[in-house]
């Protein structure tokens, strides 16, 4: 048969499919005629900026092939060997047992038994279920879609996600300046152009763009780097690793102590106060509470404890003459801070206290007038220019969503009787002793005092959770303390586990029922390139091209896979509820639906989106910019198309998302909701880590680790079943046949533990211990170590035993329970202390 | 015509991998097998940490000879994210060099 060509969508960008005989044969970037892009013209400092006539994928993009090879893919229905519904469930042997392969029939009768089961004794509250985020892409097909509406006709208990990229962001920034409905990160609107324009100094803080690429972005802005280390902008990185976007512009490195930068920031504002570099009169007008905080770094409140350069030396190991050098460069040249935004997945915002260095962030820059030109708080990831007023969905905005659009007749997922609730973070706890509660409604978008909501669990009337459906992902890698996940699964508080995904990820095999879900290759779909909609609004502008694609089918399901909402089909057809669950639509009926509610409808017909795959939305050609926060800098009103800013187009539109509308140096919403609280006081503090370099722990173990965001897959995705990712030696190295996940070490620790590059060792703690490669490198500091934490892979050499040690690299086993801080729900993976040691010393010995 | 060759601006590269894996994509080669490979040079000298990349073909690399006779670039060259290779005459690529530092030329075949 002769070569097909389809089109498809995966998070690191749009692709082309080329299949023969059934199987793919390449994958390439998606293949649009050159004369059909229509590039935009920066025009800054006499030259012309453009961008390239193609599309960006990241890395993990280009080894999309790899995933169609059955490595590690989930091609059958699968039931543990001692799992018997009607029998002995032996919860204890989960993640221990083998499997055995078994029908679809046999497999959907179980679950749908279970479901039934538990709704008629217990109540649909009963069952919870969660995704994992974007293990696949597109609208029809992707969690929010089928799932949602599926668990909702339940009326499940949902479990709340916590902002896990970008926590201080979203439990502290929105207290300072709003954006509660961006979960903290500020607009990016034409932030490119002016940073080309007006920008002389960027520091990046605690930020990584070229690897965390804006999130799914591709590698879109790395030509935008180029661009501004061309232009000769200086820039400046702050992080304890001297991380690739530092490698590749060749920045000045301040590598503080993890833990230590909010001390570092106080140390900034405490020169520009002190030699009057700030701007006063931005100050005294767009911002409030500007007094308390100024008595709180000069010691005038606080018991007389001045935030110094000195005393931040301490703190951070960073200079004191450093510091006072970067803060006179800072105040004295037009700086962005690059500190977050689709980027901002260091160490820093997801680290106790985090909510005090993003505050910290977001004040620094008011100094500076955030908002005038080239003083902006930007990621270097998004800002380009588009056309940000054409609708399109995307799957995490209610309008893109198959339970609550208005494309649905019935709104299952606004129906759920279910009032209850759980957390991510929390859930193993809440399992295990039956009760939990917790503060926040996870992410907080619609209202700053949705934080202030405290949560218990089990709600009055309702039950505790004894099925568990979950879906995509691996946390074994990616969340906190994760030994407790192993003992949480082996509850007998959990009568009933499926598991539904494509690939073994790291929790599948602690399922009592396995079923095999497609990917968004092997069915139909559709979808806008990054733009997920939701809280993170108009992400299209990561790109340097608006693109829609019709996500075609490209090769049959795998073995026996099927797509996801067929499998929801299924369980609902034995619910007796299919009608109810599919309207009598198909997928693509579905699909179509969604593409006729868009603005694209206008000017393209349905029927030549399908054939053709894709449709780009063109930049006007009279483009108007509007950068981020100039009419707020302005005093004028938001002018911007930030659609989830609610004051935009009422009377208050020139006022920011806070209490006042102004920039709060001391927060009014903490304030008057939580005046007491001395761990997210009303000004921001500097509180020493619970677990950090001062702290009693460090005797025992003396290495501080973080681990931010991966360069190399995405999150988890992309990890352990990709053959030409893991050949990179910078995301798994080989060794004796087996792939190793890296961690870096300075020379000094590791000669100190008789360590060598390359040798295997051991990272342990009293929560964890974690097999990896050692990496010596100057590119951590002393006393640090480095490693991403999205393993997705586990694979302890003793399954099903929790605290075994872990080959496969999951070193977020290591890290603590314990939250930002008691009313901040966020996780703290870079407060964590662990020691290092040889591990064929242990084997041989 | 003159030998061509792979034209690499290493102030530039981020060391993202992208030409690695869309050559081994453009060549099938299964794992273990590259045609061309990104180092990275870490120095730690002159009290400061530099880190560069520089992607080495392989013998393996063909210069994309199917491409390059359809006028297409080679694969490594397109999809590089921070657009710091080129592909061409060798006599030509020795001019860029001339006004450029940091860069170096392989003639692979
Ligand atoms: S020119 Fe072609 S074969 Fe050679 S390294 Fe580049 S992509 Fe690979
Ligand atoms: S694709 Fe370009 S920037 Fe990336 S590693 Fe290769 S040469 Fe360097």
């Amino acid at each position: 048969m002769a070569e097909q060509v389809f089109t498809n969508m995966t998070n690191g960008g749009p692709i082309s499919v080329y299949v023969k005989d059934g199987k793919i044969v390449r994958i390439r970037p998606l293949q649009v005629p050159e004369e059909e892009l229509k590039p935009w013209v920066i025009e800054a400092g006499g030259k012309r900026y453009s961008p390239p006539k193609a599309f960006r994928l990241a890395p993990p993009g280009h080894a999309e092939r790899n995933r169609f090879e059955p490595h590690n893919r989930i091609l059958y229905p699968l039931k543990r060997v001692d799992f018997d519904p009607n029998g002995e469930r032996n919860p204890q042997n989960r993640g221990k047992s083998d499997y055995v392969r078994i029908s679809w029939d046999e497999a959907l009768n179980i679950v749908s038994g279970e479901i039934k089961r538990l709704t008629d004794a217990y109540g649909g509250s009963s069952i919870t279920g969660m995704t994992s985020s974007h293990h696949n892409w597109g609208i029809v097909g992707y969690k929010m879609g089928p799932f949602s509406r599926f668990m909702n006709m339940l009326n499940y208990t949902p479990i709340l996600d916590n902002p896990d990229s970008w926590e201080g962001w979203h439990w502290g920034a929105t207290h300072t300046y709003g954006f509660q409905w961006r979960l903290g990160m500020p607009e990016q609107f034409d932030l490119l152009e002016d940073a080309l324009k007006n920008t002389e100094m960027i520091v990046f803080w605690s930020n990584d763009p070229d690897t965390t690429r804006g999130t799914y972005s591709g590698q879109e802005s790395a030509i935008w780097r180029v661009w501004l280390k061309e232009k000769g902008i200086k820039t400046v990185f702050i992080d304890p690793f001297y991380n690739y976007t530092a490698a590749a512009m060749d920045g000045t490195w301040l590598p503080p102590r993890p833990g230590s930068d909010t001390a570092l920031a106080m140390a900034i504002a405490y020169v520009w106060i002190t030699e009057d570099l700030y701007d006063k009169e931005y100050v005294a007008e767009k911002t409030i509470g500007f007094e308390e905080f100024r008595q709180y770094i000069l010691g005038e409140s606080d018991n007389g404890f001045v935030k110094t350069p000195e005393w931040a030396e301490a703190e951070s190991g960073i200079p004191a003459r450093k510091i006072r050098a970067l803060a006179r460069e800072w105040a004295a040249k037009r700086t962005c801070l690059s500190s977050g935004c689709r980027g901002g997945q260091g160490s820093a915002c997801r680290t106790a206290y985090g909510t005090e260095w993003a505050r910290m962030m977001v004040l620094l820059q008011a100094m500076q007038g955030l908002g005038k030109p080239g003083v902006s708080i930007w990621g270097t990831t998004m800002g380009a220019p588009a056309d940000s007023n054409t609708w399109f969905p995307g799957y995490a905005e209610p309008r893109g969503q198959m339970g609550k659009s208005n494309i649905a007749k019935i709104k299952l997922s606004l129906q759920n009787k279910t009032k209850q609730r759980l957390f991510r973070l929390t859930l193993p706890e809440a399992i295990m002793t039956g009760k939990e509660d917790f503060w926040g409604d996870g992410f907080c978008g619609q209202t700053l005092d949705q934080q202030f909501i405290h949560n218990v669990y089990p709600m009055e009337g309702h039950s505790t959770v004894k099925m568990f459906y979950r879906y995509g992902g691996s946390f074994m890698g990616t969340m906190s303390d994760t030994n407790k996940w192993v003992k949480m699964y082996q509850s007998d508080k959990l009568e009933f586990v499926v598991n539904q995904d494509c690939w073994y990820g790291s929790e599948a095999k602690f399922a009592d029922i396995i079923l095999p879900a497609c990917t968004n290759l092997e069915r139909n779909d559709l979808g806008e390139w990054a733009a997920c909609g939701g809280y993170t609004t108009n992400a299209h502008i990561g790109n340097n091209y608006r693109v829609i694609v019709r996500e075609q089918k490209c090769i049959e399901p795998l073995g026996e896979s099927k797509a996801d909402y067929e499998i929801f089909t299924l369980l609902a057809d034995r619910l007796g509820m299919k009608e109810l669950y599919t309207e009598g639509n198909n997928e693509d009926d579905w699909a179509r639906l969604f593409f006729e509610s868009s603005d694209i409808a206008k000017d393209i017909s349905w029927e030549e989106f399908d054939k053709r795959g894709y449709y780009i939305i063109p930049v006007p050609d009279k483009y108007e910019s509007t950068p981020g926060m100039r009419w707020y800098a302005e005093g004028r009103e938001c002018d911007t198309p930030d659609t989830g800013n609610s004051k935009r187009g009422t009377e208050k539109a020139k006022e920011l998302g806070t209490y006042s509308g102004k920039i709060e140096f001391a927060a009014e919403s903490l304030r008057q909701n939580m005046p007491d609280d001395m761990e997210r006081p009303i000004v921001p503090h500097f509180i020493p880590s619970w677990e950090g370099y001062f702290s009693e722990a460090h005797d025992k173990y003396q290495l501080q680790i973080i681990m931010p965001h991966p360069r190399f897959s995405f999150h988890t995705h992309y990890d352990n079943h990709t053959p030409w990712l893991n050949e990179i030696a910078l995301h798994r190295v080989e060794k004796e046949g087996y792939y190793w996940w890296p961690v870096r070490i300075n020379p000094v620790d590791a000669k100190a533990r008789n360590v060598i590059d390359g040798d295997i060792v051991e990272l342990y703690n009293d929560r964890g211990s974690v097999l990896c490669i050692a990496q010596v490198t100057e590119r951590v500091p002393a006393g640090v170590l480095h490693s991403y934490g999205c393993s997705a892979k586990y694979d302890p050499l003793v399954p099903g035993q929790p605290g075994s040690t872990d080959k496969a690299g999951c070193v977020n086993l290591l890290t603590a329970s314990k939250l930002l801080s008691k009313h901040a729900a966020g996780m703290t993976p870079n407060s964590c202390l662990c020691e290092l040691r040889k591990w064929e010393d242990l084997r041989n010995g | 015509m003159g030998r061509k060759g792979l034209f690499i601006d290493y102030e530039f590269c981020t060391g993202c991998h992208t030409c690695e894996v869309a050559c081994k994509q453009e060549n099938s080669y299964p794992a273990g097998l590259w045609g061309i490979k990104v180092n990275e040079i870490v120095l730690e000298s002159l009290d400061k940490v530099e880190i560069n990349y520089l992607p080495f073909p392989t013998e393996l690399c063909n210069l994309c000879a199917n491409r390059t006779v359809n006028g297409e670039r080679p694969s490594c060259v397109k999809h590089c994210q921070a657009d710091c290779m080129k592909y061409g005459e060798l006599t030509e690529l020795v001019k860029e060099m001339e006004n450029k530092p940091k860069t170096v030329l392989f003639a692979p075949k």
